[in-house]
Order: C-alpha cells, then structure tokens, then sequence
C-alpha cells in the first residue's frame, strides 16, 4: 500500500511531478536532436558506400566510412558517451552538446547500414533502366531507387528510434544537474527516490512514460508505413 | 551508327566475351542467338555500357562512349615507352606493335606522351555515357518499370527529367504511343496491376519516347507466359517495319528469320559465324551453329 500511496504523493507534489516532467521533455528532446543527426549522418555514409561500389573516386570515403560503422557498432555507447565527454569535448559548457553528438554519431552507424540495406533491397534492374534510358546515377537514386526504398527502410529507421529514446537513458552516467538538458528522465526518478526513499514508484511512472511514448512511435511508424505502401498495393 | 571493336569482357576470371567485332548500321535489324553462357547478353549490355568492357571500344554515331582502349590504336602505342624501348631492340616498327598489342605489354607508367596523347584522344572522341545512352533504348527480360511510378510518369520520367521535352509534349507523346498499344486506358496504373505481356510493351514504349536511333532487346519475351508473347512479338514487329534500327537476343527462331536482316551466332564468348537469317539458318557453315540449331529449330 506504500507503493500506491508513494505513487500518488508523487502525482499530487509538483516539485516532484515536475522533475518527472522535465526529465520526459530532455529524454524526447536529446532523442530528437541525436535521431535526427543520425539520419542526416545515417544517409550520407550509406550513400557513399553505396556510391563507391562503382565510383573509384569514393573508395577513401568509404573505407573512412566503414571504419565509422565497424568502431561505433563495436564499442559500447556508454563507452562512447565517456569518451565524447571526459577525453574530446572536454570545454566547460559543450557537455549537453557532446551529449547530443555522441548520441548522433552512433544512431548514425545504426541508421546507415539499415538505410543502406534498404537501398540494396531494390531490384538491380531498376536501376540499370533508369541509367539505360539516359539518366545519371544520382537522378536513378533519387527518382527511382530512394522513392522505394524508403518504404523498406522505414520499419527498421523506427526501431532504431526506439532503441535511441531508451539508450538516452544512460546521460545520467556523466553526472546530470536539474534544470540542464542533462538532466533526463531515468535521473529523475533517482532525484525523487532520495526524497521519498522509495525507488518503485517513481520507476513505474518513468517506465509507464517511456513505453507510452514508443508505443506512440510505434503506432505512427505504422500509420506512415502503410500510407507509403499504398501505391503497390497488388 | 553503332560500332564494337575488339570487346573483352573479364567478370573476375571468367572471360566472357573474347575479342567480339561488329559493326551496327541504320535500318539493320540484328539478332544475336547463341546457347546461354555464350556472351550475348553481356554483348548487348556491353553495347549500352551496363556492363564496361574490360578492353575495346564502343562508338556511336562516331562517338566513343568507353574509355580509350590504347591496344587499338597504333599512332598512340608509338608514343609509350615500351614502344620506345622495344623499338631499340628489334628495330621493326610494325613488329614491335604487334608483339605490344598481342602480349598486352602496356604497363602503368607509359610516360607522359603517352598519356597526353591519350586524353587528347579521349577529349576528341568521348561523348557522355548518358547522352549516348539517350540514343539507344534498351528493354529487358524481366520489364523494370518503375514500381514507385504510375505508367505515364514511367514514360515521361526520362525526357522531362533530361529536359528534352517538356511536360506537356512528353505526355502527348506518351499519350499517342499508349494508344497505339491499346494501353491508354491503364496510363494511372501502377506496374504492379499489369500483366506481363502488358509490362513489356510499356517497357518498349518507355524507351520509344526518348526517340531512340536504335533498340537494344534483351531477350523480351523469355519471361512472359507462352500466351502474352504474341502481343509483344507483334509489337516489335511493327517497330522493325517502321525502319528501327534494332539488334535483339532472341530464342524465339521463327521471329529472328522473319525480322532479322542479319543474325549473328555466338558461342564461347566470340562470333562463330554471321550472315543473312537465310544463309544462318537453311545453310550453316560452322559446327557449333549447326549443332546449336538441330537443338532449337
């Protein structure tokens, strides 16, 4: 019966209520930020790579390329975080950007690879018509190959963001202060358990929070999905 | 108008086509047979540079569209090195390049002349791969329409996306060939609604109106149910009676006598013989075409 009544002490205090609203709005906007570094980050390495298969010109691109997916998917992110933090961006007051940029950087490994899956995907021969009939390769990518392959990349690029909202969680590890971006939502419910010493029932709302949000994901990853399938549909 | 000389095509170790020669004119309607694993659709795609040949040259129109394959031109071998080198020795100009051209004896490092040499060439003779492309339509055996596409947007994407017509003229020009095929009535369709045959002949008309000099057919109906290759049979005979210039890879024999103004056997990666569909099929001169032909007649 603590546990409820924890649970509504929380709900009703708006000291507390508020740093688990805080924390909300810093996890989804780190998640944002970082998201959409690695999907710009994210297209450009597949591009390259996808590029120099017939373009000596990218083949020092994407070697560099490769190294990025191959170190960033092998080492740990909190690793990552840590690095980005305490050894480069080691400049008083770049700490929520490290932060972002860390986040960035690694979605954007994870994001090229599926972006660059997706591309693959696409029939071979839609390509050698678009270039038979006179069409550069980038005007082939961009008006015929892309169009299509978004429709397959679109599944894993949401779960890609999933799995980043809930990576974000681990920002506390480089010491989080109230009132910064730092300061998400797993920090909050650490914040509240000093003051009612009880960990449970912050932890249940935090959680309750994170899974209302990807399920949201989820259901507009769907609804998009479906939209775009509607032109082949046989 | 289109002219191959001396095409080698290497995929990793395998050679697949072994020195092939042959000269395209306007108005010739070339079919190329052959057993499968003989070269000829590398051949056709090598023509249009799907495929780059390893060494030779392609020309359209008096255009090179490959890079400059040096082996082929004497007056450029003078100026490398090795010639410079190999003429002291034997002191026999035209033994020299023989022995440079059979060996393949060039290296990296030609020299200076040389390369200047070469890309003057190239600058004299090189058209853009795309804008040689534009002059000849390909079609192939499994369609490739653009699935993202309607049917028009299939046929007007390449003259509007290259600005040579706008979109209007595109349309009424795509508009007019929908219904010569009968297809008008599918224009908003997507690829995916169609039949087989039904995709084939937008794939040749797609190419049709970027009013192409020459058709490359890469084995059109292969893919289709036995019953929808008639329509695309038909199609492609109307276009052979119109004056297109068209070289198709073929099995289907009946319809390479009755179009073909030259066929051309290949096996193993070269020409074994050519001729008139007449001569090619009643009267075969070689083994291999006679044995390929008591198979498939």
């Amino acid at each position: 019966m603590k546990l409820f009544s924890d649970i509504w002490k929380i709900l009703s205090t708006k000291e507390y209520l508020g740093y688990l609203l805080q924390g909300f709005g810093n996890t989804l906007l780190i998640t944002l930020i970082a998201a959409l570094i690695g999907l710009v980050l994210g297209f450009l390495v597949a591009i390259i790579k996808i590029f120099a298969l017939d373009n000596k010109y990218l083949k020092i691109p994407a070697f560099i390329c490769n190294i990025y997916t191959t170190v960033i998917r092998g080492t740990p992110v909190a690793l990552q975080l840590f690095i980005m933090v305490f050894a480069i961006l080691v400049i008083p007051g770049f700490k929520v950007t490290a932060i972002i940029l860390t986040f960035g950087i690694n979605s954007g490994a994870y994001v090229s690879e599926n972006i660059r899956a997706g591309i693959l995907s696409i029939d071979k021969g839609q390509t050698e018509a678009g270039r038979s009939l006179g069409l550069s390769s980038m005007k082939t990518m961009t008006k015929i190959v892309l169009p299509q392959a978004v429709k397959n990349v679109i599944p894993t690029i949401g779960n890609e963001l999933i799995a980043l909202l809930k990576e974000t969680a681990i920002v506390s590890m480089v010491g989080s202060t109230v009132g910064t971006l730092t300061f998400d939502l797993n920090q909050a419910t650490r914040v509240i358990n000093k003051s009612i010493s009880n960990y449970l029932a912050p932890s249940i709302l935090a959680g309750l929070m994170y899974l209302a949000i990807v399920y949201l994901i989820t259901v507009f990853i769907k609804i998009f999905e479906r939209r775009l399938r509607a032109s082949d549909k046989h | 108008m289109i002219s191959i000389r001396n095409i080698y095509k290497n995929f990793g170790n395998l050679e697949v086509l072994k020195g092939v020669n042959c000269e395209i004119k306007k108005g010739e309607k070339i079919v190329i047979i052959g057993a499968s694993g003989s070269g000829k659709s590398t051949l056709l795609r090598c023509m249009n540079l799907l495929e780059e040949p390893t060494y030779g040259e392609v020309w359209i129109d008096g255009k090179m569209m490959t890079h400059v394959d040096p082996y082929l031109h004497p007056e450029l071998l003078e100026k490398s090195k090795t010639f410079q080198k190999l003429l002291k020795e034997q002191n026999n100009h035209d033994e020299v390049i023989n022995n440079i051209v059979n060996n393949k004896l060039l290296k990296k490092m030609e020299g200076k002349k040389f390369h200047q040499a070469k890309k003057e060439f190239e600058k004299e003779n090189c058209i853009d791969i795309n804008v040689g492309r534009q002059k000849m339509g390909m079609c192939f055996q499994h369609f490739n329409l653009f699935n993202n596409l309607t049917i028009i947007n299939n046929l007007i994407l390449a003259p509007v996306e290259l600005k040579l017509m706008t979109k209007d003229e595109a349309i009424a020009k795509a508009s007019e060939l929908l219904k010569r095929i009968g297809l008008y009535d599918k224009k908003d369709e997507y690829p995916s609604k169609l039949s087989g045959g039904q995709k084939q002949r937008i794939a040749i008309i797609r190419s049709l109106c970027m009013n192409p000099e020459v058709m490359l057919f890469d084995e059109p109906t292969s893919a289709l149910d036995p019953e929808m290759v008639g329509e695309v049979l038909n199609l492609m005979k109307e276009l052979a009676n119109s004056g297109m210039t068209m070289v198709v890879v073929t099995h289907e024999m009946g319809f390479a006598r009755e179009i073909s103004s030259r066929v051309i056997f290949m096996d193993g990666g070269v020409i074994v013989e050519e001729g008139t569909p007449q001569n090619v099929f009643d009267n075969p001169q070689n083994e291999r075409t006679k044995a390929f032909l008591s198979k498939v007649l």
